[in-house]
Parts: C-alpha cells; sequence; structure tokens
C-alpha cells in the first residue's frame, strides 16, 4: 500500500537521526583518534564519512519528492524545509570529523606520537563540550525539545574561549615546539572542533524555527 | 485604515429554517485584495459568501444575523435596492454557467439588463471585459459564435467577463478552478492576480496550495461539533497562515490532521 504523507515523514525523521548518530560516532572517534594519536581509529574515522555522506543526499531526495507530492504547508513545510538545512550541517560536522582524523594521519606521518598533556586537556575538553553540543541539537531534533535547542549556545562561548586558550597556548609555546607543522595542525584540529560547536547550533535553531516558526532565531549573533 | 475596508462583518451568523450554520463571524475584508475563504466541505463557506450579494435571499426560511457592510453600509437594510448590489458584487461559480447564447450575447446580458447601452458601447465593453478576462485574443474572431462551444477553462474566463462587464466592485469566486486542468487554473489564477489591483476578490477554494498561491488574507472557518454553527477560527496574512498558524485547528486542517 502507499504510505501516508506521515509514514514518510517519520521515516525520513528516522533516517535523521541515525545520519546524526553516524556523524556523532564521527566526532567521537575523531577526537579519541587526535588524542591518542590513533590512525587506525583516524582511517575509520575517513571511511566511515562515505556512509553519512549517502544519507545526505538520498534525505534530501526524499524530502524534495514529498514536496512535490504533498506541497506541505505550516509545521510539516516548516519541518522538511528545516530538515534539508539540518542534514547539510550534519553532513559537514561528518567533514570536520574528517578533517582532524587527516590531521591525525598528518602528524602521524610526521613521527608525532602522543601530543603535549596540556594540549591533550585542552582538545578532550573542547571535543567533550562540542559533543554535549551535537548531542543536545540531536535530542533537541528528535523530541521536539525547543527549550533544549535553546540552550545550546550557553556551551558554544565555552567552546570558543577554550579554541583561543589553544591558540595562546602554542604561542607562548612556539620556541618550545620547533615544528611549525604540529602547531598548525593541531590549531587547525581546534579549529575543527570549533566548528563542529558552530554547526550544532545551527542545528539547534533549525529546530527551534521548526517548531515555533519564528525567524528571529536566525538573527542572534553566534 | 478604515477606508482600507471594503467589506465588515460583525456578529454575522445564518440560519437555514431553525438551524445556526454560521455564528459570531467578525471580519474586515480588504480592499484591492484577494480573500481566500478556506474550511471542510459544509462548513458554510459558499453560505457565507452567498450573503455578500444577498443570493440567500431566494431561499426560503434563511436568515442573517448580525451585520454585513459593504462602504460602510449594511446590505440587508429593506432600502438596499438588490439588482444594485448584484452588479457592484458579481459571482462566479464552480461550474462555468454561460447562457446558451452567443459569447457576445453572454456579455451584454448584464449590461443590458441595468442601462441602455448603444451598440457601440456594447462592443466596447465586450472587448473591454474580455481582454480583462484573458480571453480576447481566444475568441474574437467568434464573438458570434455559442457560448457552449468553448472549453471549460474558456468557458469560466467567459463567466469572469460577464462579471466584469457590469463593472463591479466585488468578485465573489465559489471553488472557481475546481473543474479545471492546471494550464486552465493556472490562467485563473493569473487573472485574479492581476484583478485584484482594482476589485475586492474574496475566493473559497480546497486547495491550500491556491489559497497560499493567490490571496493576501484567508480566514479559516470549521464546525467543531456537529450540530453546532460554524465559526471563524483565524483570519490573518495569507503567508503568516500557511507557514505559521497561530492555531492549532488551523494548522490541523491545513496540514491535512483532523483533530
Ligand atoms: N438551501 C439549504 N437549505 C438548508 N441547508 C443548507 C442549504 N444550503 C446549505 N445548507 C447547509 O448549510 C451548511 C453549509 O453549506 P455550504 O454549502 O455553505 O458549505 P460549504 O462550506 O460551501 O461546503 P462545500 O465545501 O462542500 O461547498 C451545510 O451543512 C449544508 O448542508
Ligand atoms: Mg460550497
Amino acid at each position: 500500500m502507499r504510505k501516508t504523507f506521515n509514514e514518510q515523514l517519520d521515516g525520513i525523521i528516522e533516517d535523521v537521526i541515525t545520519m546524526g548518530s553516524l556523524s556523532q560516532q564521527a566526532v567521537h572517534n575523531a577526537v579519541e583518534a587526535l588524542v591518542e594519536m590513533n590512525v587506525e581509529l583516524a582511517d575509520k574515522t575517513i571511511e566511515g564519512d562515505k556512509e553519512i555522506d549517502d544519507y545526505d543526499i538520498s534525505i534530501e531526495e526524499k524530502c524534495v519528492i514529498l514536496q512535490a507530492e504533498y506541497q506541505p504547508v505550516a509545521r510539516d513545510l516548516r519541518l522538511i524545509h528545516s530538515i534539508s538545512i539540518i542534514i547539510i550541517h550534519i553532513e559537514r560536522i561528518g567533514d570536520l570529523s574528517v578533517n582532524i582524523a587527516k590531521v591525525v594521519k598528518r602528524l602521524s606521518k610526521s613521527g608525532v606520537e602522543k601530543m603535549e598533556i596540556d594540549i591533550i586537556e585542552l582538545l578532550v575538553e573542547m571535543g567533550n563540550l562540542v559533543q554535549t553540543e551535537f548531542n543536545k541539537a540531536l535530542t533537541a531534533f528528535k523530541n521536539k525539545d525547543a527549550e533544549l535547542a535553546n540552550k545550546i549556545d550557553e556551551i558554544d562561548d565555552a567552546v570558543d574561549d577554550l579554541q583561543k586558550t589553544v591558540f595562546r597556548k602554542f604561542f607562548s609555546k612556539a620556541k618550545l615546539f620547533e615544528d611549525v607543522r604540529f602547531i598548525a595542525n593541531a590549531s587547525l584540529a581546534s579549529r575543527y572542533l570549533e566548528r563542529i560547536g558552530d554547526h550544532a547550533v545551527s542545528i539547534g535553531e533549525r529546530v527551534i524555527y521548526f517548531l515555533t516558526g519564528d525567524y528571529k532565531v536566525f538573527h542572534r549573533s553566534i | 485604515m478604515k477606508n482600507n475596508i471594503k467589506i465588515q462583518t460583525r456578529n454575522y451568523g445564518f440560519y437555514y429554517g431553525n438551524t445556526k450554520v454560521l455564528a459570531d463571524i467578525d471580519m474586515d475584508i480588504l480592499k484591492n485584495s484577494t480573500t481566500a475563504i478556506i474550511g471542510p466541505s459544509g462548513c458554510g463557506k459558499s453560505t457565507f459568501i452567498r450573503t455578500f450579494n444577498r443570493m440567500n435571499d431566494l431561499i426560503v426560511n434563511a436568515k442573517v444575523a448580525g451585520e454585513i457592510k459593504i462602504d460602510g453600509i449594511d446590505i440587508y437594510k429593506d432600502n438596499i435596492d438588490v439588482v444594485d448590489l448584484r452588479k457592484k458584487v458579481g459571482m462566479v461559480f464552480q461550474r462555468p454557467n454561460p447562457f446558451p447564447k452567443t459569447i457576445y450575447e453572454n456579455i451584454v446580458y448584464g449590461p443590458r439588463l441595468h442601462k441602455r447601452c448603444t451598440k457601440q458601447q456594447l462592443d466596447n465593453i465586450v472587448e473591454v471585459s474580455l481582454k480583462k478576462s484573458a480571453l480576447w485574443d481566444e475568441v474574437k474572431n467568434k464573438l458570434r459564435g455559442s457560448a457552449m462551444e468553448l472549453s471549460g477553462g474558456q468557458q469560466q474566463r467567459l463567466c469572469i467577463a460577464r462579471v466584469l462587464a457590469v463593472d463591479p466592485e466585488i468578485i465573489l469566486m465559489d471553488e472557481p478552478a475546481s473543474s479545471l486542468d492546471p494550464i486552465s487554473t493556472q490562467r485563473i489564477e493569473d487573472l485574479i492576480d492581476e484583478l485584484k489591483e482594482n476589485y475586492t476578490i474574496i475566493i473559497v477554494t480546497h486547495n491550500m496550495q491556491q489559497a497560499a498561491r493567490v490571496s493576501q488574507k484567508t480566514a479559516f472557518l470549521l464546525t467543531e461539533n456537529i450540530g453546532e454553527p460554524a465559526k471563524l477560527i483565524e483570519y490573518d496574512n495569507t503567508d503568516k497562515i500557511f507557514t505559521n498558524p497561530s492555531d492549532k485547528r488551523t494548522e490541523n486542517y491545513i496540514t491535512g490532521r483532523f483533530g
């Protein structure tokens, strides 16, 4: 029998949730690979990205078809429109995890076996915070929880501060770390983590929009 | 602000015999814009718009309660000339209903009824009305041919031309495109968009996307409990109604979920 609009929409929501958990796993693996300098885990993160990309494309296609068939309005329209944008952010988070994994591979190739403990601590903390942000964003989406979505950017300030600290730390240690390549790569990793946080905030905003219909949420500065 | 309002209803209600089918409708309908009336079948959309030109007068035992003012004048007052009112408030129906006469005769019928016209004046009215209804090019060479030989979409545009011929101010349209194919529908929608510059248009439609496309304001009528009269649940800018309605019942209706 032909699936109803709601059955199809529920299917798409399920796909977004699955895609979200794959991307969550990617962030988790990337952070772990980074702090452990685990090349195997980095490779796994890179390979896993293909599946996230596939979800991105198939969800987008399903959204387009559903809109063509039913021309949804009101909440349904806002939800489908928001999903089309949320999956871009999830896909970008997957890509940023891949970028972090590539940092791990480059550093490892250049002979780095373990990072300085104070740098590791900072990156671990950033990693934890952005994973919390991302987790909240996905949970808010899944549970249609605008209140939770509203809280994501609270953490984001801490992430931004941590990133600045990482940068500062590198500069103060510039003499110690002769290896510019290391500094560049590790700075990039922290920058990638910070971007993951931004995408999580954006997902939260989309959730707020589809739940409330209020466009003002996009005008707050992040 | 106030002179933007063409039609004003206050405490409006409608009875068929003892049955009250509509109640408590307060609505300000704006000049030179299109207002869409939506709601489930049987909620009273046709009944509602037919009161604007007193088409319901013909039904025995039907009764209007409350007030309907057009340009500030209560149209149910005794001294209202219904023929004048119907000239001012034209109506287009769901099924095109041309008279079984020539295209030309269909259009001059109304003007002849209202005033004496010369042949030249009538020719002019025919041309202008058909141009306004975007039918002129298709029929200019067969004005003396039968209206019944036109396609459904052409017949509907002829009916619009017939309404325009008497120079109305308000045009009521009751599902004007529901029996037409997509291309004819699009022509009618384009036409509505042009006409709203000079007329006040009220359209009843079951097609949500059509309401969203053609109107600036949308009113949602709903009978909540069987046996009770329908009420105006929400009346707002069309953009708002179709992206973020304020009332849950509107949302449920337009998204196709009920209850
Ligand atoms: N002449 C009549 N006598 C008695 N009841 C009537 C008459 N015409 C309509 N009704 C009743 O009034 C209610 C409103 O009818 P109306 O035709 O206005 O609804 P509608 O919203 O236009 O429906 P639809 O979308 O199906 O055209 C219905 O319950 C209908 O049965
Ligand atoms: Mg009707």
